[in-house]
């Protein structure tokens, strides 16, 4: 009756698939959701800055439903998260989110891989541009939705990062 | 070591932390967050390591899981302790996974003598990987669960008898704990193998008033019932190595420095301490 196993697939499964529940049930469940959603929000901090706290953290709900963590390492938590963005219906009137989103992986990437690190990705929308301008913080943005290319590398301890037009 | 208090390192205070006078401080990592191939997390790390004694805590093991701790993970562990050459090393009496997943979380069992056999196997397991002993946590409970054998005294006690870990006594855990499940916390820590004991945690918890319980949310400053069950426990087992706790809502780095100083001159009144 009280196996350990089978009260513990009973009591995950409470946690991911339900939404009511016992009181306890109910604690635990924020609990993991508020640890996915606050690494994804680490994870992808241009994301969060681009489309604000409300609809980033209803995004990544529902990312975090479809797609629980496998590892206890949420330093490198939300692997898919730019292609789920590239299907979630209400990103669709922000085409460039998925590919500044494959931007903030590569810097995840780039901030916990053993050296020498190089990382390279081509995106489309001007992600790029748009990525870099969220990062430094610079007042204007021109963006002509071009296709672009980013480098990212760690030659000294911080990353550094370079445009590349076609 | 001697006995001194510690605090929990956040990367945000790494400037302030390092700038910290020397005496007596040291600092409590969390191990997944170092469990990364190189960069900037383990440059700190070891920066770190180097001015200060460490202490890697654990929360991904999973040791209440019916299954064995997932090797990959402990190897990670294993390599997190060859970096930071802790002084001490701890983890959960929780689990974690099933089905393959990894929930953010410490979850509650009911404490069969079932679980006792799997959760003692399974510090056998780390044990022997590591190559040394580790510190068990009790846990924050909310809710009474059907089906245990043991008391959690008793079962911790258990542990120590039968796999030689010691205790991380949580007095926050066991003061959430005994307010939601109703029962008394002295009794408790009187309960526990004091010789055991081998470091202890300070935290803040949380009221949920619609819930009508205490949530252990590590967010706030420790509050007096729990300095009271702190000072009742060291002045009846002695010192013993003391972390504040604070992983949300971050304050100033001299507010908890406040907190570490309190609980420093419980650990030794007889020495002022210096400002």
């Amino acid at each position: 009756m009280h196996d350990l196993g089978t009260f513990q697939r009973a009591f995950g499964r409470a946690l991911l698939d339900g939404s009511g529940g016992a009181l306890a049930v109910t604690i635990h469940r924020n609990t993991v959701m508020k640890g996915w959603l606050d690494a994804l929000r680490a994870n992808y901090p241009t994301i969060a800055q681009l489309v604000g706290d409300e609809w980033f953290d209803a995004c990544a709900l529902e990312y975090a439903r479809a797609h629980p963590a496998r590892s206890p390492v949420l330093a490198l938590y939300g692997e898919e998260f730019p292609a789920f963005l590239a299907t979630f219906a209400p990103a669709a009137e922000l085409p460039y989110l998925p590919d500044v989103a494959r931007i903030d992986r590569l810097w995840v990437e780039a901030h916990t891989a053993a050296d020498p690190v190089v990382r390279f990705a081509w995106v489309r929308h001007s992600a790029a541009t748009i990525w870099i301008h969220h990062r430094t913080g610079a007042s204007s943005l021109t963006v002509d939705d071009s296709e672009e290319g980013i480098l990212l590398t760690r030659p000294r301890g911080a990353i550094e990062y370079t445009l590349c037009k076609s | 070591m001697k006995p001194t208090a510690g605090l929990g390192f956040k990367p945000e205070y790494f400037e302030n932390a390092l700038a910290c006078p020397r005496a007596g401080q040291w600092y409590e990592v969390h191990a997944e967050n170092y469990m990364v191939a190189g960069g900037p997390r383990l440059a700190m790390l070891a920066v770190l390591r180097d001015s200060f004694p460490v202490s890697v805590h654990g929360v991904g093991l999973s040791l209440a899981a019916d299954h064995e701790p997932d090797a990959e993970h402990l190897a990670r562990l294993c390599e997190v302790a060859r970096r930071a050459e802790p002084f001490l090393i701890s983890e959960h009496l929780a689990w974690s996974s099933f089905e393959g997943y990894a929930l953010p979380d410490l979850l509650p069992f009911p404490r069969t003598r079932a679980a006792l056999e799997r959760v003692a196997d399974n510090i056998d397991i780390v044990q022997n990987a590591l190559r040394r002993r580790i510190l068990i946590e009790n846990p924050s409970l909310y809710v009474q669960l059907e089906g245990h054998e043991l008391p959690e005294h008793e079962f911790l006690t258990e542990l120590v008898t039968r796999t030689g870990c010691g205790l991380l006594v949580d007095v926050n855990n066991v003061y959430v704990s005994s307010r939601n499940l109703g029962f008394d916390a002295s009794d408790y820590l009187a309960a526990l193998p004091s010789a055991a004991i081998g470091e202890v945690h300070l935290a803040g918890h949380t009221a949920d008033a619609r819930a009508g319980l205490l949530i252990d949310t590590h967010d706030a400053a420790v509050t007096e019932d729990v300095w009271r069950l702190y000072e009742g426990l060291i002045e009846r087992i002695g010192p013993r190595p003391t972390l504040i706790e604070r992983d949300d809502n971050l304050p100033p780095f001299a507010e908890l420095m406040d907190e570490r100083e309190r609980a420093h001159r419980v650990l030794c009144p007889e020495v002022a301490v210096h400002a």
